[in-house]
C-alpha cells in the first residue's frame, strides 16, 4: 500500500509543471480574494445585531460585494437554524368571471411532481413569508419619529406586495381566474406529546395558523411578525421545546440601519 | 553533539510560504473531479430540465415573480443588482425553454465530458443567469451545484472519464482544445480541488456556528422538530422520538459534526469520522427530508477529500489476464 502511494507521488513528481512564481503570487492574490469573498456573507450574516451588522465585517462585504453576489456566493448557510421552525405556505382562493371558488394550497406535494418542483414552491411561499412586514396607518406614520425606520419600513412594505401582487397576477393568468387572494399560513410543529399521546397527525388542520396582514398601532423599533391567529384553536397540551411566534427563526425581522446584503435571495435562513 | 538551532521568525515565514506552495500548488491528478463533474453536471441537467418544462411558471412576465418583480427586488444601488441576469428582459416562453434547452446541452456535455474545456464554464455561466432570475425559488441545491461548477470550469476534469479522452486516444482531439494527458497532474486540479474542499468547510462551519444561537440544538430537540416538518418529510421517522436519548445523540452527533468538520477532515486519523458522518447526515437530509438532490449534491462535494490516486484505484479496469 505505502510502496504505491510512494509510486504514485513519484509520477506526480514526473509530470509535474509547477507555475513560476509571478503566476504563483497571482494565483495567490486572486485565492485569498475569493477565499474573502467566501467568508463575507455568512460572517456578516451570522455577526448581524439588532440595528446593525459588525463592523469588522462590513468593509469586507461592501468591497467585495459585486463578485459575492454575481458570483452567487451570497448565501449565510443557516440551514435548519438557528433552530427548526415551522414551515409557511400560502392559501391562495381563486374566484373565476362565473363566482366559482377554488382553493389552491403552495406547496402541495400531490399537485407538485418531482420533489424538485414541489420545493420551488415551497421555497417561494417562505420567500413571501420572509418579506412580509406589516402595513402601518397613516397615523403610525405622522406620529413616529425616526423617520429613517420609517423609511425603511416602507420600502420592506413595498417590496412584500409587489411579490404579492406578481403572484396574484401569476395565479389569473395560470388558473384563468377573475380575481385571487393568497393568506399565508404557517405550520406549527407538534411536539413529542402532542404526537405519540394525543394521536395528532402532522397534516392535521389544528397545526395550521393564518399569518394576519394588519396594520400596526404603533411602530415597533424594527419590523416584527406577528402572532398567528389559529384556524381552530388547540387545546391539548401546553407547548414543549416550541419557540415563542416572536422567536420564529424563519426571518430575519431586523432593518439594519446599514443593510449588508439588499439581495433577496441572500441570507435565507431556515430551508437548506 | 550540536546545539539545536532556535526557530526564528524567517524560519516561520519560510515554513508557511513552503506550506502554501505545498497545499495550492502541488500537481494533482483529474480522477477524483471526473467524479465530481459527472455527477455535478448530472444533477444540473436534471435542474434545468424542471426548468424548462415549467419555464413559464418561473420565468417571463406571467411567472410567480414577474419580470418587473425581479428587476425591481434587483434595483439599482442596492447589493443586489449585481446579482444580474439577461433572463430578466425575456419574456417569450419559445426563448426561455431555448435557454434552457441550451443549458441541458452545455450541462450534458459538461457530464459526458464532450469539449469539456467549453462545455463546463458555459453550463455554470447558463446555471448562474437561471439562479438570478429564480430568486425565492433556490435552495442549498442551486447553492451547491452552482459552486461546484465554478471550481470544475478551472480544472482539466475532462482529461480522464470523458468522451474527450475517448477522441484524444483515437488523435482526435482538437488542436485548440487540449484535454490534457489522463495520467498528467495538473496544479489546476489542485486548486480546484482545494477550493472545493475550503468552501466545504465555510458551509459548515458557519451552518455549524449558526445553530449555536438557537437552543433546541443543545436542549436536543432540534432533531425531532426536523423530523416532524411536514412539508420536508419524505420518510416518516417519527417514531424515533419515542426515545428523547436517540434524538439528542443525534442533535448532538449533527452540530458537533458540522461545527467541528472544519478541523476533523484534514487530519488522515479522522478524516474518514468526518466523511462518513457527512454521508450519513447528507443521506438523511436526502430520504427523510424529501431534498434528494440536495443531499446527493452535497455527498458530490464531500468526495472533493477522496484522494484522486484512491479513485483511479478504485475504478481501474481490471487488466485482462494472458490465457
Amino acid at each position: 500500500m505505502a510502496k504505491r502511494a510512494h509510486s504514485a507521488a513519484t509520477a506526480t513528481q514526473q509530470h509535474s509543471v509547477t507555475p513560476r512564481s509571478k503566476w504563483k503570487i497571482l494565483f495567490s492574490v486572486l485565492i485569498v480574494v475569493h477565499l474573502l469573498a467566501i467568508v463575507a456573507e455568512p460572517f456578516a450574516f451570522f455577526t448581524r445585531g439588532a440595528n446593525s451588522v459588525s463592523p469588522a465585517a462590513l468593509p469586507i462585504r461592501a468591497n467585495l460585494a459585486p463578485y459575492v453576489e454575481f458570483a452567487y456566493l451570497n448565501h449565510g448557510y443557516f440551514f435548519f437554524a438557528p433552530n427548526p421552525g415551522p414551515s409557511h405556505l400560502l392559501e391562495c382562493q381563486l374566484t373565476t368571471s362565473s363566482c366559482d371558488q377554488s382553493r389552491l394550497r403552495l406547496p402541495d406535494r400531490r399537485a407538485q411532481w418531482p420533489r424538485l418542483l414541489y420545493h420551488r414552491h415551497f421555497m417561494l411561499a417562505e420567500f413571501l413569508h420572509q418579506l412580509h412586514v406589516p402595513p402601518i396607518t397613516a397615523q403610525v406614520e405622522a406620529t413616529t419619529p425616526d423617520k429613517d425606520l420609517l423609511a425603511a419600513w416602507k420600502i420592506e412594505r413595498s417590496r412584500f406586495e409587489m411579490v404579492r401582487d406578481s403572484m396574484i397576477k401569476h395565479l389569473k393568468t395560470r388558473y384563468g381566474a377573475q380575481s385571487a387572494e393568497i393568506s399565508r399560513l404557517e405550520h406549527r410543529l407538534p411536539n413529542d406529546i402532542e404526537v405519540f399521546r394525543d394521536k395528532i397527525q402532522l397534516s392535521d388542520e389544528r397545526l395550521y395558523a393564518v399569518l394576519p396582514d394588519a396594520p400596526l398601532d404603533t411602530l415597533p423599533t424594527s419590523p416584527q411578525p406577528i402572532a398567528p391567529q389559529p384556524m381552530a384553536p388547540l387545546q391539548i397540551t401546553p407547548q414543549l421545546n416550541q419557540p415563542a411566534p416572536e422567536q420564529i427563526p424563519n426571518r430575519s425581522v431586523e432593518i439594519p440601519k446599514s443593510n449588508v446584503s439588499e439581495n433577496p435571495s441572500a441570507n435565507e435562513q431556515s430551508p437548506p | 553533539m550540536k546545539p539545536a538551532q532556535p526557530y526564528t521568525l524567517r524560519d516561520w515565514i519560510q515554513d508557511l510560504v513552503g506550506g502554501w506552495d505545498r497545499f495550492w500548488f502541488t500537481p494533482r491528478l483529474p480522477h477524483t473531479l471526473a467524479i465530481i463533474r459527472i455527477g455535478c453536471g448530472a444533477m444540473l441537467v436534471y435542474v434545468h430540465l424542471i426548468w424548462a418544462i415549467f419555464a413559464t411558471d418561473f420565468m417571463g412576465d406571467s411567472a410567480w415573480i414577474d419580470n418587473a418583480t425581479i428587476r425591481e427586488l434587483h434595483n439599482a444601488g442596492s447589493n443586489a443588482q449585481w446579482a444580474w441576469s439577461w433572463l430578466w428582459y425575456i419574456d417569450s416562453p419559445l426563448l426561455l425553454r431555448l435557454h434552457e434547452l441550451l443549458a441541458i446541452f452545455f450541462c450534458t456535455a459538461m457530464t459526458l465530458g464532450f469539449l469539456t474545456r467549453i462545455a463546463t464554464p458555459l453550463a455554470w455561466w447558463f446555471t448562474l443567469m437561471t439562479c438570478h432570475r429564480m430568486t425565492g425559488a433556490l435552495f442549498g441545491l442551486d447553492q451547491v451545484v452552482v459552486m461546484l461548477s465554478m471550481y470544475l470550469m478551472i480544472a482539466p476534469c475532462g482529461s480522464v472519464f470523458s468522451i474527450d479522452a475517448v477522441l484524444r486516444a483515437r488523435g482526435w482531439e482538437l488542436k485548440w482544445l487540449p484535454t490534457g494527458e489522463p495520467d498528467s497532474p495538473s496544479v489546476l486540479n489542485n486548486v480546484a480541488t482545494r477550493m472545493i474542499q475550503l468552501h466545504l468547510c465555510v458551509i459548515y462551519l458557519f451552518g455549524g456556528l449558526s445553530k449555536m444561537r438557537g437552543e433546541m440544538w443543545f436542549d436536543g430537540t432540534a432533531m425531532w422538530f426536523a423530523l416532524v416538518n411536514y412539508e420536508y418529510q419524505s420518510l416518516d421517522m417519527t417514531w424515533i422520538g419515542r426515545s428523547p436519548f436517540v434524538i439528542a445523540t443525534l442533535t448532538a452527533i449533527t452540530i458537533f459534526w458540522e461545527t467541528f468538520y472544519c478541523a476533523l477532515v484534514w487530519p488522515r486519523f479522522t478524516r474518514p469520522i468526518a466523511l462518513a458522518l457527512a454521508f450519513f447526515v447528507h443521506a438523511g437530509i436526502a430520504l427523510v427530508l424529501g431534498m434528494v438532490t440536495f443531499g446527493t449534491s452535497m455527498i458530490l462535494a464531500n468526495l472533493a477529500f477522496f484522494e484522486p490516486e484512491f479513485t483511479k484505484r478504485l475504478l481501474a479496469r481490471p487488466s485482462r489476464q494472458p490465457e
